[in-house]
């Protein structure tokens, strides 16, 4: 299991969001709507992350929790969303190690509906994201992981290989096998 | 470092790898469940602040103190947000489709969690007649009575404290109130009253009615905390391995290893 990259964003950042310091100043009503605009996100980086649906809720919550708690620590210098990244990430590999070790392998989650589109209606962003997402669904954990640090979060190869402690080389090679099946898979979805 | 864009890849597939704040590839949820996890998760860290604020008569050996915070912040939160966490704890299964919390159904087996509960408080007359209540009725009752037990214990009332905590599981053993007042009352055993063996079950029997309950870190160092004052350093240690192997990357478990080193030493 890889552990959490740190990345740092070299573009000119905003000013920071006057409700982080409201909310560490203990401001509830500041806190909640921070986190509630932020839940999205978080949620949505669970699931890049984790194999199905059913614990995604269970890990955003955890990582609600871990950005609670450590909103003090943040000395406003990155990016805020880069920052609640690094958590949900860190917070979903977390889990992933507490699940492999109580499993032993396993799980993935039950099966759910899929979305399909209405004949002749082009599919929404969201039904193209979920249906990406169970591409991913089909990878090991390794590569999915490369992945989604690289294709989602934009971590180049040196810094995944820096961060995940990896030669560059297993990380393209990771990054390479991971993509060829989604592209395969992909490439089947699109035959008529 | 700078972010790549994925449409410089020219591929249509990394273009829907994007994260943002749309909908996907996460489930939609509603906004009122939304609401819920983050009431839960802030009800949650603000648990470790009522710890943090609660007397304490007897501190117990050094390495742990024990943070009922997620105890407690079960109890801070149980009218409103008790229903999110209920899922949390369950850790259920099944995709979460649906915009209200899930409950278990009123037809789940609550008879075969373990019974109540630990110590037979400072009576011994048989748990008052209650009349059974429905499920729901009983749920809601144990969060109230998790509620004034927590209370209680801030005020630095204990020994009512205890009570009220044996109440909540009696009420309704099988619910998630039941299990956070074992843990609740293993840490005042432990910390305030001074009965690390009286904790020691109660931790142990929490563990055992949800071994990957959302407060499974708080039971493993309050074990630890029990065997270590109770002089067993084998299950001491043998608990301390399991929280680090289970949570490893937090502040609990450098401690953890910390004590570990520490009795490896003094073999």
């Amino acid at each position: 299991m890889p552990p959490m990259p740190v990345r740092t964003d070299d573009a000119p950042l905003p000013a920071p969001d006057p409700r982080i310091a409201r909310a560490v100043a203990g401001d509830r009503e500041a806190l909640e709507r921070l986190l509630l605009e932020h839940l999205p996100r978080i949620r949505n980086l669970v699931r890049y992350l984790l194999r199905g649906d059913s614990e995604v809720d269970d890990v955003a919550q955890q990582a609600m929790i871990e950005i609670i708690r450590s909103l003090p620590s943040y000395s406003g210098e990155g990016s805020f969303k880069a920052w609640l990244d690094r958590i949900a990430a860190r917070s979903a590999f977390h889990h992933i190690r507490r699940r492999r070790l109580e499993r032993k392998g396993g799980d993935d989650g039950a099966p759910e509906l899929l979305l399909v589109a209405a004949e002749g209606e082009a599919p929404d962003n969201y039904s193209l994201r979920r249906e990406a997402v169970r591409w991913l669904d089909e990878l090991p954990h390794e590569q999915r992981h490369a992945v989604v640090l690289h294709h989602v979060l934009g971590f180049s190869v040196p810094e995944l290989a820096d961060e995940l402690r990896l030669p560059s080389e297993t990380v393209r090679s990771r990054l390479r096998l991971g993509m060829d099946k989604l592209r395969q898979r992909w490439g089947r979805e699109k035959k008529p | 470092m700078s972010a790549r864009d994925p449409s410089s890849e020219g591929d249509e597939l990394a273009l829907r790898l994007r994260l943002d704040a749309q909908a996907g590839p996460a489930q939609r949820i509603s906004k009122d469940r939304a609401r819920e996890l983050v009431a839960a998760a802030m009800a949650s860290a603000r648990g470790a602040e009522v710890e943090a604020q609660a007397p304490s008569r007897a501190q117990t050996s050094g390495h742990w103190r024990m943070s009922v915070a997620a105890a407690a912040l079960l109890a801070a939160f149980v009218s409103g947000a008790s229903a999110s966490l209920w899922v949390w704890g369950q850790r259920s299964s099944a995709p979460v489709t649906t915009a209200a919390p899930t409950r278990l159904p009123a037809s789940a087996p609550r008879a075969a969690v373990q019974p109540p509960t630990e110590p037979p408080t400072r009576t011994s007359e048989p748990a008052p007649a209650i009349p059974a209540p429905s499920p729901r009725r009983a749920e809601v009752q144990a969060d109230d009575l998790l509620e004034r037990a927590n209370r209680l214990r801030a005020e630095g009332a204990f020994l009512q404290a205890r009570d009220a905590y044996a109440q909540v599981v009696r009420r309704d053993p099988s619910s998630l109130s039941a299990y956070a007042a074992q843990v609740a009352a293993g840490s005042l055993e432990l910390e305030h009253l001074g009965h690390p063996e009286a904790a020691r079950r109660l931790f142990e029997r929490a563990l055992r009615s949800r071994p990957s309950g959302a407060l499974s870190l708080e039971i493993y160092q309050g074990l630890a905390a029990s065997y270590a004052a109770l002089g067993h350093e084998r299950d001491e240690q043998r608990t301390l391995e399991r929280l680090v192997a289970a949570y490893p990357d937090t502040h609990a478990a450098q401690r953890a290893e910390a004590r570990l080193e520490a009795l490896a030493r003094r073999r």
